[in-house]
């Protein structure tokens, strides 16, 4: 997602990732491997729980999940995967964006 | 259903969820029926409040939606005839010369639109005894191509919760960020489309 935030970005469009992985006991992970978009932490898991998305595939992390939000506030697309792997494309949320005039 | 229960405000039909679901309250709650929502709309059509419950018996009071409708009026609550018991949907009968009250029905659910009326008499009253008049503006029938637009945004409304689905709002969260900052899905919305990640450090 990363390496393509750029054309997401010129879509109008900004990113807000999550994680409940507390990477800044690692200081400067985030800085090495470049993202660019605002990552926040919630060690505290309540944003993924609220959102029922964590460990549903047993692990102890929020489920890797993405979703777009449109001007007005509503959910349009959501990804949410069937296991602990998933991944989505930086080109299928592109598509998205495009659909709903990002 | 107006006779069945004596409701004394209209009541419009929306049995194909056509109003309910354009204002993303259509299975909001994962229950297949319309969630509960009070929306309070000022005289210039934008919103004061949207008030949306998180289960389907959660709804305001009609003490707290006077409230809101005498601030807007520039009244003290006092000032507005009473409710009666706080629980009955009739208790807007007591703000019937303050306010226009339509409702739209779902099979199960009812949705309240309240839309206060701007007009706080003449100026007259301010020296009577009594509560200032405020002038009455009939609300034509509710269609789904008049309906009013939708808030902007719902996400700052702090009683969405839980899970969100496709079509509806998100619950808001503020945390902190890498940098020490703090964000919030809410202060992004409305200005910009939102791609949201739960993000795993191997992505």
């Amino acid at each position: 997602m990363q390496n393509n935030y750029g054309e997401i970005a010129a879509r109008d469009a900004e990113v807000i990732a999550v994680t409940t992985q507390d990477l800044r006991a690692a200081s400067g992970s985030i800085d090495s491997v470049g993202i660019a978009f605002p990552l926040a932490y919630d060690v505290s898991e309540e944003v993924p729980k609220e959102w029922d998305r964590f460990g549903n595939f047993g692990t102890n992390l929020a489920d890797a999940s993405v979703y777009v939000i449109d001007r007005d506030g509503k959910l349009v697309w959501q990804s949410l995967g069937d296991n602990y792997q998933h991944q989505v494309s930086a080109d299928t949320v592109i598509d998205k964006l495009d659909q709903i005039g990002g | 259903m107006r006779d069945e229960f004596g409701l004394e405000f209209p009541v419009l039909y929306d049995t194909d969820h056509a109003v309910t679901a354009e204002w993303g309250l259509f299975n909001l709650l994962g229950d297949g029926v319309s969630a509960p929502a009070t929306f309070i709309i000022r005289t210039d059509g934008t919103f004061e409040s949207a008030l949306i419950g998180t289960n389907i018996s959660e709804r305001p009071t009609t003490d707290s939606v006077l409230e809101v409708l005498a601030s807007l009026a520039g009244m003290d609550r006092a000032m507005l005839p009473p409710g009666d018991d706080g629980d009955s949907p009739n208790d807007v009968d007591g703000m019937e010369d303050a306010v226009t009250v339509r409702a739209t029905a779902t099979s199960e659910a009812v949705t309240a639109v309240v839309a206060p009326e701007s007009s706080v008499g003449d100026g007259s009253d301010t020296t009577s005894d009594s509560p200032p008049t405020i002038e009455l503006e009939i609300i034509e029938e509710i269609k789904t191509d008049d309906t009013p637009a939708p808030p902007p945004s719902l996400v700052p409304v702090p009683v969405v919760s839980g899970p969100p689905v496709v079509g509806g709002p998100v619950p808001d969260f503020d945390l902190p960020t890498a940098r020490g900052e703090s964000i919030s899905l809410s202060e992004h919305v409305g200005e910009k489309n939102v791609v949201f990640v739960f993000f795993r450090a191997w992505w």
